[in-house]
C-alpha cells in the first residue's frame, strides 16, 4: 500500500493532509487514514499549493524561468518547503468492525493511502439490492459493485438530478435491468423518448433474460408480442386530469358536475351535451383543453370520437388501467410509449393507473395484508411541473407526500430540480446527483441532501457522464459511484422460453 | 364469396333437459341457415364442445347436423377451443376430424425455432386458412410468440387466421382471463375469426361471434338480448 501522504492539520469538519510528491490525488478521491484503532475513509475535496518559503522568492524565480534569465530552477524537485495540501473530508469512521458517520479525528501525521476495494467490505449487498454502478474514486473507477436496498430506495423516494447527457437515461436502465433480474419491485415508466425498451436493434430491456416474465411494453404501435397501447376514456377518471392540465376552479367544477351527472360517460357527455348550470365560456375552454388532451372530434352528426388510436368512447381498453395495475402488483416493469403522445395525455395515463394502484394499496393496509404486497414505484421523467408547480394537486405529488406508507414510491428524473419544492425534495430519501454546470441546480440538490455536501459544489460541477454521487438517508456517506453504460451490461443473450408444440 | 363464423357454443354446458334442447335447437338452426345461405364454409373459432369428451348424444346429433353441410360439399374448419382442449387424451374433435366430419385448423411445426401452422386452401372458394389452436389457461399466448409471421405473409389470397383467444383491449370489466395483444396476430390476413370472448365484437378486421346460446351462466341473460351470434 503506498502512502500518499501524512496527516498534518484539520478538526472534525475537515482533515489537511501533506501530499507525498508525485502522488498526484484528484478532487473526489477517496483515501483510507490508518490509525492504530479507526479507520478513516475520506474524500479529497480541495487542493491547494503548501509553500514554506516567501512569496517574493516563488515570483523572482518563476520570472528567471520564463524570462530565461537563469532557466535553472531555484528549487529542486526535493526541495521539501513545497507541496501540495490535501483538503479531505471525513466520510466514514470504522472502529470495531462498525462503521459510522467520523465522531473522532485521527492522529497528527496518520498515513494516508488510496482507498482499495477491500476497504469498502463494510459496504453489504442487500437482499432486494438495485445496481447502481461501481465505486469511484475521483476517476479511478474500482472494482466494487454498489448496490442500494431497493425496497428502502424506491418507498423513500428517489430523485435522479443532472443537466442533459449526463447519464439520467442510463442509469435509470441500468436500475430496471437488475430489477428485473429478481422481479421484486413493479415499477411503471412512461417512456416520452421511447429508449427504454429497445426498439429494433436498439439494445433495451427487451433483452433482459427475464423480459418474458417481467418486462410489459404497451405502445400506439408494437411490435408483435407486445401490447397495444388501448384505453377508453370510460376509465378516466377526473382527478386523473387534476394537477396534470391547468384548470380554473370554475373547469373543475364543471367536470365534477359532470362526473356526478354522467358518472364514467362523463368525458362523452361533457364534449357534446351542454348543461344550464355550466357557463359556456367554461364549456368552451374545457372543450378546448380536454378536446386537444385525447384529441376528440365532434362528427358531422355531432358524436365525439376520438382521432387517435389511444383513446375511445367505446369500451376498447376498458381493462387497461387494472391490467397495469395488476402487473405493477405482481412485479413488472410496465412501459408506456410516450413518444407518439403529448406529454400531458401519457401523464394523465400514467395518473390513472397509479390512482389504481393507491386506491388498491390503501385497500390493502385498512386490510393488514400491506406488507405482503410488492414495493411499487413510479420513474416520472422530465416532469417539473408535475412535482413542481401542480404538485399538490396530483397523484404524484401525493405519492411524494404519502406513498411511503403504501408502499409506493416516486423516481424523478429531472433536470430542473429547483423547480420541485423543498417540501417534496425533503420527502425524497435518495438523491443521485449527476453532473451539473448549473449553479441554481447544484445549489437547491445540496441544501436538500441527506448528508452535507457543503464542499461538493465544484466536485459535482466537474462530474463526467455517467458519474454520480449518491446521497441517501440510507447511506452513512455521499457514494461516488459510476454507472456503466447500459449497452455493456445488457450483452447476455435472452433465454429461450420453453415452448411446447402441439 | 360467403362464409359463416361462429365460435364458443359450449354443447353439453347446460343440464336442464328444456337448455339442452334449446341449445341443441340454436346449434341446429345456425347450420339450417348456413346452408339457406349457401355459405362456402364454416369456420367455427373453438368451443364446439363444453368438455373435451361430451355426451355422446350430444356428438351424435352434432355429427347428423354437420353430416348436411357436409354432404352439400361445405367444408367446416375448427380450431381447438380451451374447453375442446385436451393435454393428455383424445379429443372429441380429433374424432370428428378423423371420420372427416371436420377439417382441424392449428396443426403445425417448428421450423428453426419458429411456429409454422398449416395453411389449408378451401378448394371451394380458394380461401386461404390458417390459425392457432387453443389450450388450457390461454397457454396457446407462448406460440403467438414464435409465429413465423415472415412465412405466413407469403400466401396470397382471401387469408383467415382462426384462433380462440382474448384480445387484451377488447377485455371489459369483470373478464379475467389472460389475453394477447391485438399486434400479437400476425398481419396481412383479411379475416381474423376468434372465440373466447363471450361478447359479439367486430374490431378492424377482427370478429367475435359470441356464444351461439350459452356457455356461461350470464351468456344466457346476453343472447336473450342479442339476436346473432353468427357472423356471415
Amino acid at each position: 500500500m503506498t502512502i500518499v501522504g501524512s496527516i498534518v492539520e484539520g478538526n472534525s469538519k475537515y482533515l489537511i493532509m501533506r501530499e507525498r510528491k508525485g502522488a498526484d490525488l484528484e478532487l473526489g478521491e477517496l483515501v483510507v487514514i490508518d490509525d492504530e484503532k479507526r479507520k478513516y475513509i475520506c474524500m479529497v475535496y480541495n487542493i491547494e499549493y503548501g509553500v514554506l518559503l516567501e512569496q517574493g522568492r516563488l515570483y523572482t524565480s518563476a520570472g528567471t524561468i520564463i524570462e530565461k534569465t537563469n532557466p535553472k530552477l531555484e528549487f529542486p524537485n526535493d526541495d521539501l518547503r513545497i507541496f501540495r495540501k490535501i483538503y479531505l473530508k471525513p466520510l466514514i469512521e470504522i472502529h470495531n468492525g462498525k462503521y459510522r458517520s467520523p465522531i473522532s479525528i485521527p492522529k497528527l501525521f496518520s498515513n494516508v493511502r488510496r482507498v482499495e476495494k477491500e476497504d469498502l467490505s463494510f459496504i453489504k449487498e442487500p437482499d432486494t439490492k438495485v445496481f447502481l454502478g461501481k465505486i469511484r474514486s475521483g476517476g479511478r473507477i474500482l472494482d466494487f459493485d454498489y448496490y442500494m436496498n431497493g425496497e428502502e430506495m424506491i418507498s423513500h423516494h428517489t430523485i435522479i438530478a443532472a443537466q442533459t447527457g449526463r447519464g439520467k437515461s442510463n442509469l435509470v436502465k441500468v436500475m430496471l435491468w437488475e430489477i428485473m433480474n429478481h422481479g421484486k419491485f413493479g415499477i411503471l415508466l412512461l417512456d416520452i423518448h421511447n429508449e427504454y425498451f429497445g426498439i429494433g436493434n436498439n439494445k433495451g430491456l427487451k433483452d433482459h433474460p427475464n423480459a418474458d416474465r417481467y418486462l410489459l411494453y404497451y405502445s400506439k404501435t408494437p411490435p408483435p408480442g407486445h401490447k397495444k397501447l388501448k384505453v377508453s376514456l370510460t376509465t378516466i377518471d377526473p382527478e386523473d386530469l387534476f394537477g396534470i392540465i391547468e384548470l380554473t376552479e370554475a373547469q373543475r367544477e364543471a367536470i365534477s358536475v359532470y362526473r356526478r351527472q354522467y358518472k364514467e360517460e362523463w368525458i362523452k357527455e361533457l364534449m357534446c351535451k351542454d348543461l344550464s348550470n355550466i357557463a359556456q365560456s367554461t364549456l368552451r375552454s374545457l372543450r378546448r383543453k380536454i378536446g386537444n388532451l385525447f384529441r376528440i372530434r365532434i362528427s358531422d352528426s355531432g358524436e365525439p370520437y376520438c382521432e387517435d388510436e389511444i383513446f375511445n368512447f367505446e369500451k376498447i381498453g376498458e381493462k387497461t388501467i387494472f391490467d397495469i395495475a395488476n402487473a405493477l402488483e405482481n412485479g413488472k416493469i410496465v412501459i408506456i410509449d410516450g413518444s407518439s403522445i403529448p406529454d400531458e395525455t401519457g401523464l394523465v395515463i400514467m395518473s390513472a393507473i397509479m390512482r389504481e394502484v393507491f386506491r388498491r394499496y390503501e385497500n390493502y393496509k385498512d386490510q393488514g395484508i400491506l406488507k405482503d404486497k410488492l414495493q411499487i414505484g413510479v420513474v416520472l421523467e422530465e416532469a417539473p411541473r408535475i412535482l413542481g408547480e401542480l404538485y399538490d394537486k396530483n397523484i404524484f405529488g401525493r405519492i411524494a407526500r404519502e406513498g411511503r406508507k403504501f408502499k409506493i414510491g416516486l423516481i424523478a428524473v429531472t433536470q430542473m430540480a429547483s423547480v420541485i419544492p423543498d417540501e417534496i425534495l425533503a420527502n425524497i430519501g435518495t438523491k443521485i446527483i449527476m453532473g451539473n454546470e448549473m449553479k441554481k441546480e447544484r445549489l437547491k440538490l445540496i441544501e436538500n441532501s441527506p448528508q452535507d455536501l457543503s464542499d461538493y459544489d465544484y466536485i459535482i460541477a466537474g462530474l463526467e457522464k455517467g458519474e454520480s454521487i449518491v446521497s441517501s438517508i440510507f447511506t452513512k456517506f455521499p457514494v461516488p459511484i459510476y454507472t456503466p453504460l447500459f449497452d455493456d451490461i445488457a450483452k447476455s443473450e435472452k433465454e429461450k422460453s420453453e415452448i411446447v408444440v402441439f | 364469396m360467403k362464409f359463416a363464423h361462429m365460435a364458443d357454443i359450449h354443447l353439453g354446458a347446460t343440464s336442464d333437459p328444456k337448455l339442452k334442447e334449446l341449445e341443441m335447437n340454436t346449434f341446429r338452426k345456425a347450420f339450417e341457415i348456413c346452408i339457406e345461405e349457401d355459405v362456402d364454409f364454416i369456420l367455427i373459432s373453438g368451443d364446439l364442445f363444453h368438455v373435451n369428451i361430451p355426451d355422446l348424444s350430444i356428438v351424435k346429433e352434432v355429427v347428423k347436423i354437420m353430416k348436411k353441410v357436409i354432404e352439400n360439399k361445405r367444408k367446416i374448419y375448427v380450431v381447438y377451443g380451451s374447453h375442446d382442449y385436451s393435454p393428455n387424451a383424445v379429443s372429441i374433435i380429433d374424432i370428428l376430424e378423423e371420420a372427416g366430419i371436420i377439417v382441424r385448423i392449428g396443426r403445425g411445426k417448428i421450423e428453426k425455432g419458429l411456429f409454422r401452422p398449416e395453411v389449408i386452401v378451401d378448394e371451394r372458394s380458394n380461401a386461404i386458412i390458417t390459425g392457432i389452436s387453443a389450450r388450457k389457461l390461454s397457454l396457446e399466448r407462448e406460440v403467438f410468440k414464435i409465429l413465423d409471421r415472415e412465412y405466413l405473409s407469403s400466401f396470397k389470397g382471401y387469408k383467415i387466421f382462426m384462433f380462440h383467444t382474448a384480445i387484451d383491449e377488447l377485455k371489459r370489466k369483470g373478464e379475467y382471463y389472460e389475453g394477447i395483444s391485438s399486434t400479437d396476430l400476425p398481419s396481412g390476413f383479411d379475416y381474423y375469426a376468434g372465440g373466447h370472448i363471450h361478447r359479439r365484437i367486430e374490431y378492424g378486421r377482427i370478429f367475435y361471434p359470441g356464444p351461439l346460446f350459452t356457455g356461461w351462466g350470464v351468456d344466457l341473460e346476453n343472447t336473450a338480448k342479442e339476436k346473432e351470434e353468427v357472423f356471415i
